[in-house]
């Protein structure tokens, strides 16, 4: 078969991705309408937040981050995780997971976007955006760390764009993928991902004012719950594909993921508990922010609840990581990779973030709890999130099925129908 | 089969009609309030890099917003600085009496938001014997002072080693010459890393457009201090420098009925700051972080 | 030298000096330089100066009952602004209930009354005790005769006897309150309002009995302005 024309065929793929997104049985629509309706729904909070001034939200001149940066600590996080499939694939020589790598491409991808995303409707003049644009805006780099954050997820998601992209364009139009297009990218994102998620803990880490957040463990204990929530957010997504497709990518890829997040649920759980000793043995002014969020103080006690919760749902889902095996505790490996994804949330974000602001730089107890427009503007960004991800998770499935070919240009059938069936095989 | 995809058809075309009249519904406001930005605005550079044509244009286009949006007839100086001032800030803390009249001034010079009450200055009430903030309260309500407290205000200590500056990611925020930290309203993009880097609680967030009546409008501006800022960006006190840097003393300093406020160039030997400098056991709050403060207290004994 | 012992308010360099002429207790003699080491033949010529220009600059923010009283030596317009002081004009009398034609109360001399030998009273006064009964001292351990003058009830005495007029009051507080008056003279007591930089514009200061009355000192407790409304935020 005769080199296909990439002029022509390119813009064909990118088609293709588009229509078959349009494309799919009653339970897709249904999800992805209801994922579009909450997009709706935060779209319409994010306007009024705009329009009236961020004084909607909950936030104040005391605690001046809230759920939105919570979110996107999390989601650079998740981001990071993704490379978790492909460590062992390209790392390890594990060959199974190569069936599973782009799994984790979207899911960096997906999480990349939702962060960015978070970025935006947090800040107060989305107007200006162009201010921080290397080259035309002014660009405090390397002072800021906020600028070494724009470089590093920016490059993030064209990485995964590319190595994606690259694996699925090269499927569709029927030919191997090259290594030396690909496989230098990928190792670099692999170290690119352990320095999205350190940025963003440098960050927080920097600040001598936030005593809270100003520990030089912040980065490593972000690096280790990243490493948690990316393998049992794609644990749980590449079970949902294999029920929904005629995928199997069977259980090896699991069995790795489950292996991966015994050690690094371990390592989560070690160096918060380092933080907590730190900070309650020594007591102090230094320790009045973590006072505050596992203990209360003076009666404001908003975060306690969360934060036990999210304890309690570590521990389990790291005991639970450790005594179940893929084949026999299905189940319980399920609701672990569930709970983790839960607790980390809620330990990384809400319990990371507003902790830092309360009490306030001159030991002003202000509280923070998100309000409804801070919730809508979040589930429509989370909604985002999964629209990107099934989208590509349902591409990815159907190029390697087969389902999804290039038609050579010489048989003018209609290209529209993505239940054609042609070689299954990739 | 073929009604099968008909249906379906009609059903994706509902779908796409629904979608996209939910959608233009949610960005309807969005797409009023572009329109209410003005082009200059949006292409407006930095403060640095404006020449001193575009500068005077930018004046006048804000002068005549504020008469549009408040009502009132202002004047927005460029006031720059001068050479070999760099400007130091005393507070006595034996006469301070907590009676928030450098509060006061300060709300109504910088022509603060009315609702929010806002102002750059926190006094604190502290308990004596502690120099702990966790002893103290800003929200004390009875006569002053109070037995065995001493009031402490808190304002922007003008760092020389400025956390704020560090991070700003637009350079929106900077150090001048005279080591006031100013901020570019027009340059900000409202991120608020700064507010989180302060030590101090300088920092304050235009969480919604400034409410002024046009009677109560400071007319006397100048364009990194007291013009009214826009919604959605961070502001912060400039120690007066549309009356500092014309040689006149802060708003805070002249409402401050005790006197335990000094001001002053801590380059000129003969200044009362200076004075203070040597004479006086002063400290600066939070020392340790090493932001260098350029605001003193001092007790008399 | 002595020019710029006149800048702002009594000189920033009279930290060094200690009260002239033979301190405290010894007497002065005209010709003596004054507490702030400034000749006295100066004052006078420099008296109108300084006048003029208080008038021409015309009372910043005088209260109703503040006269600005000129600061001797202070002026030479070219190079240095001057530094006014206001003080309580009332206190230099006895206040009465009356009014003047500008609104101002009518403070009487006390040698008005207090005109007899010894500064007695010239004649029988039924209502003195009630002139008086206002005046509560609670001013440490002093008594009347520590500051007011017994032969001459329009002015007052400094320890060593030597007179003071109400106007200079302020050199009466400073016999025994150096360390603030000290910190008064380096713009770390006492409010001002003006410039820093007073070779850009004046400025004008509180004397002493602004906040403090004569009798009792000590500054009343005064109910603050009202306190941040971003403290109790409840989501």
């Amino acid at each position: 078969m005769s080199r296909p024309d990439h002029t022509q065929s390119y813009p064909r793929f990118l088609w293709r991705c588009v229509l078959s997104s349009l494309e799919g049985n009653g339970y897709y629509f249904a999800w992805m309408g209801g994922l579009f309706v909450l997009m709706l729904i935060g779209l319409d909070a994010f306007s009024g937040q705009t329009v009236e001034g961020m004084g909607v939200t909950a936030m104040s001149d005391h605690v001046s981050w809230g759920i939105y940066i919570a979110n996107l600590t999390y989601f650079v996080g998740l981001a990071a995780g993704g490379v978790m499939m492909v460590i062992p694939a390209y790392l390890y020589k594990d060959h199974e997971m190569h069936k599973v790598v782009l799994a984790g491409e979207f899911l960096a991808i997906a999480a990349i976007v939702v962060a960015l995303g978070f970025v935006a409707v947090d800040i107060g003049r989305p107007d200006r955006f162009w201010h921080i644009i290397p080259g035309i805006g002014r660009f405090n780099w390397p002072m800021s760390m906020l600028t070494w954050d724009v470089i590093v997820l920016s490059g993030y998601l064209l990485f995964n764009l590319h190595v994606a992209g690259y694996l699925l364009y090269t499927r569709f139009i029927g030919e191997q993928p090259s290594a030396r297009f690909y496989v230098p990218v990928v190792l670099l994102s692999i170290v690119w991902a352990v320095s999205i998620h350190t940025v963003t803990a440098f960050l927080y880490s920097g600040l001598g004012g936030r005593p809270f957040w100003n520990t030089a463990i912040l980065a490593p204990r972000f690096i280790a719950s990243a490493f948690v929530t990316g393998p049992a957010f794609i644990l749980l997504a590449l079970q949902i594909v294999r029920r929904v497709t005629d995928f199997d990518m069977g259980v090896g890829p699991l069995r790795t993921l489950v292996a991966i997040m015994r050690v690094t649920a371990i390592v989560n759980l070690f160096l918060m508990l380092s933080e907590v000793f730190t900070l309650f043995y020594t007591g102090g002014a230094h320790a009045v922010g973590a006072r505050y969020l596992y203990l209360g103080i003076d009666g404001h006690d908003a975060l306690v609840p969360w934060i036990w919760s999210s304890m309690a749902l570590n521990f389990t889902s790291a005991v639970l990581f450790v005594f179940s095996g893929v084949r026999k505790h299905r189940f319980r490996v399920n609701v672990a990779c569930v709970f983790a994804l839960v607790g980390i949330w809620i330990e990384k974000g809400m319990g990371l973030i507003v902790p830092g602001f309360v009490p306030s730089t001159l030991h002003e107890i202000v509280e923070y709890v998100p309000n409804l427009v801070e919730w809508k503007v979040s589930i429509g960004l989370w909604a985002l999130g999964l629209m990107i991800y099934t989208i590509g998770a349902k591409l990815s499935v159907a190029v390697y099925t087969g389902a999804e070919r290039l038609k050579p240009a010489s048989n003018p059938d209609t290209d529209d129908n993505a239940s054609s069936t042609k070689a299954s095989t990739p | 089969m073929k009604t099968k995809t008909t249906r379906r058809t009609h059903l994706k075309v509902l779908g796409a009609t629904l979608g996209g009249a939910g959608f233009l519904k949610a960005v309807a406001p969005l797409a009023q309030w572009t329109g209410d930005l003005d082009l200059d605005g949006f292409l407006q550079n930095h403060y640095k890099e404006l020449g001193p044509d575009e500068l005077a244009s930018v004046l006048a286009r804000h002068e005549e917003a504020c008469k549009a949006d408040y009502g009132a007839d202002v004047e927005i100086r460029d006031v720059r600085p001068t050479p070999g001032v760099v400007f130091g800030y005393a507070l006595n803390l034996s006469i301070c009496n907590g009676c928030r009249k450098c509060a006061e001034a300060c709300h109504q010079e910088n022509n603060h938001d009315r609702a929010s009450h806002q102002s750059y200055i926190r006094v604190f009430e502290m308990q004596k014997g502690s120099m702990d903030f966790e002893h103290g309260d800003a929200g004390y309500d009875h006569a002053v002072p109070a037995k065995d407290k001493f009031y402490m205000p808190v304002q922007c200590q003008q760092c020389e080693n400025a956390p704020c500056v560090k991070v700003c990611p637009v350079e929106a925020t900077w150090q001048e010459s005279d080591g006031i930290v100013v901020v570019d309203y027009d340059w900000c993009i409202g991120c608020r890393y700064c507010e989180a880097a302060c030590p101090y609680h300088a920092r304050r967030f235009n969480w919604h457009k400034p409410e002024i009546p046009a009677e109560e409008v400071n007319p006397d501006q100048a364009y990194l201090s007291n013009r009214i800022r826009p919604q959605g960006v961070i502001e912060k006190c400039t120690f007066c420098l549309h009356r500092t840097r014309e040689g006149r003393l802060p708003a805070c300093l002249e409402a401050c009925p005790t006197g335990s406020r000094v001001f002053g160039n801590m380059l000129d030997p003969d200044s009362e700051i200076r004075w203070i400098l040597e004479n006086k056991r002063v400290f600066v709050l939070k020392e340790e972080l090493g932001t260098k403060p350029r605001f003193f207290y001092f007790f008399d004994e | 030298m002595l020019r710029k012992r006149c800048v702002a308010s009594f000189s920033m360099r009279s930290a060094d000096t200690t009260c002239r002429g033979e301190g405290v207790t010894g007497l002065r003699s005209p010709g003596d330089p004054d507490l702030f080491g400034r000749p006295e033949q100066r004052d006078f010529r420099a008296c109108w100066v300084g006048l003029g220009l208080a008038l021409l600059l015309g009372g910043f923010g005088c209260e109703s009952n503040a006269a600005a009283s000129e600061d001797p030596g202070a002026s030479k317009p070219d190079l240095v602004h001057p530094t006014t002081t206001r003080w309580p004009e009332a206190a230099a009398g006895l206040q009465t209930q009356g009014r003047s034609a500008t609104g101002k109360p009518v403070v009487v001399a006390c040698s008005v009354c207090h005109a007899g030998p010894d500064g007695g009273m010239a004649a029988r006064n039924p209502e003195g005790r009630v002139v008086h009964a206002s005046v509560s001292l609670s001013h440490g351990e002093l008594s009347c005769y520590a500051c007011h003058d017994r032969d001459n009830r329009d002015r007052l005495r400094l320890a060593d006897g030597q007179h003071v007029e109400f106007a200079n009051a302020i050199n009466l507080c400073a016999q025994c309150h150096g360390p603030q008056k000290r910190d008064y003279d380096h713009g770390a007591h006492g409010g001002m309002n003006g410039y820093w930089d007073l070779s850009r514009g004046p400025r004008e200061r509180n004397h002493c009995l602004v906040c403090h009355g004569a009798h009792v000192p000590a500054v009343p407790a005064v109910y603050p302005e009202p306190p941040p409304t971003d403290l109790e935020r409840h989501p």
